[in-house]
């Protein structure tokens, strides 16, 4: 009986020392996602309420300081070609809608949309509601009215990705034809959904074409990334 | 992650033992005999062993129910699977003990002090697994 004590304390002893190990990795690993989770909804934060400010402050959303603040957007984003099955709601951090025009698939204007999803289901009706295409619609139509009246708001194979993954913030880009004035003569395709997860990777809708994701990647990183910079240097100042 | 931790720690850890300390702190005012001793006399009968278990199972329950954010998962199941070995080995030195029982010697002292370290670990494991959100 004393070798049995003996045996078990020994193996508590060792379950503990894992546990132990347990611990500190679990640790580490919250320390290093927690830092990069507060710098990136930061970053996210700022673009949100400079571009929902921007956007419902002016007369003209084709303004010549709307246009610059969507032009110096950019998000530091990897490329992750998993689609989204892996994602979980908790890891979603931004969503990029992709639009695209039918003909030439001009990518022009980014959009960040806080999302509200918590709120609108909460009741809070002073908030922008996002819970779906329709509600997004609405705020691109009340913020941006001249861009996108004709799009968005039809049923899209992206829709079904709201249910799962409920993203907090949205980057909704939205194509501007080179020339501004023919926009609603132009059909407009929602092509895809592209999820920038608290890794920073972005996973795009499988039905996504890479090539645009890389695309979208390649010009809306260097975007946010001179937006960020511009804001931290004016924030200096 | 604090709050959580000092909940556990007061109303989980605190006042599981609380018996066993006022019990130990009235049997060294009522005898003369070192605390050590008192304190073996005490556990002798594997009472920190039977806290260790239901501690255990509390975690394994709020484990089991919790969920946690996808990334965490593995971790989860290592830990739940950490917490049942543990409570299998509770069990079996509580019955070692309890036979030992008669034999008073400081081996029942060392093994609860082993079991409790290793489940206060096991838990605050636990309760550091961050759940997910909404």
């Amino acid at each position: 009986m004393e070798a049995l004590v003996d045996y078990f304390t020994t193996g508590a002893a060792l379950v503990g020392v894992v546990g132990l190990c347990t611990l500190f990795y679990l640790r580490l690993k919250i320390l290093s996602v927690s830092k990069l989770k507060s710098k990136e909804i930061s970053e996210v934060v700022a673009l949100t309420n400079e571009i929902v400010k921007a956007s419902t402050n002016l007369d003209r959303p084709h303004s010549n300081e709307l246009s610059d603040l969507y032009s110096r957007l950019k998000i530091l984003v990897g490329l992750y070609k998993t689609g989204f099955s892996r994602i979980s709601k908790s890891e979603c951090r931004v969503t990029i809608k992709v639009f695209t025009t039918i003909n030439d698939g001009n990518i022009g204007l980014v959009t960040v949309v806080k999302d509200s999803y918590y709120e609108s289901r909460y009741g809070d009706k002073d908030r922008i509601t996002y819970a779906g295409d329709d509600t997004a619609a609405s705020f691109i139509l009340s913020g941006n009215r001249y861009f996108l009246q004709n799009d968005l708001s039809k049923s899209t194979p992206s829709n079904k990705y709201y249910a799962h993954s409920l993203p907090y913030y949205s980057l909704l880009v939205v194509p501007i034809p080179k020339n501004n004035t023919s926009i609603l003569s132009e059909p407009k395709q929602l092509v895809g959904l592209l999820i920038i997860t608290s890794n920073k990777k972005i996973a795009f809708d499988p039905q996504i074409d890479v090539t645009l994701a890389e695309r979208l990647v390649e010009n809306i990183s260097p975007m946010l990334e001179e937006y960020i910079r511009m804001r931290s240097i004016s924030n200096m100042r | 992650m604090l709050v959580k931790l000092l909940n556990w720690l007061f109303y989980g850890l605190c006042m599981s033992v609380l018996p066993i300390l006022i019990s130990w702190y009235v049997v060294c005012y009522m005898n003369d005999k070192t605390p050590a001793y008192n304190l073996i006399s005490i556990l002798s009968k594997g009472e920190l062993l039977i806290i260790c278990s239901t501690i255990l199972g509390v975690n394994i329950g709020e484990l089991s129910t919790d969920s946690v954010q996808l990334r965490w998962k593995p971790l989860k199941i290592v830990l739940v699977a950490l917490s049942i070995i543990l409570s299998l080995f509770t069990l079996g030195a509580y019955v070692a003990v309890t036979v030992l029982a008669d034999k008073t010697n400081g081996m029942a002292l060392d093994s609860s002090i082993v079991f409790l370290l290793a489940t206060i670990v096991i838990c605050v494991s636990s309760i550091a697994l961050p759940k997910a959100e909404g």
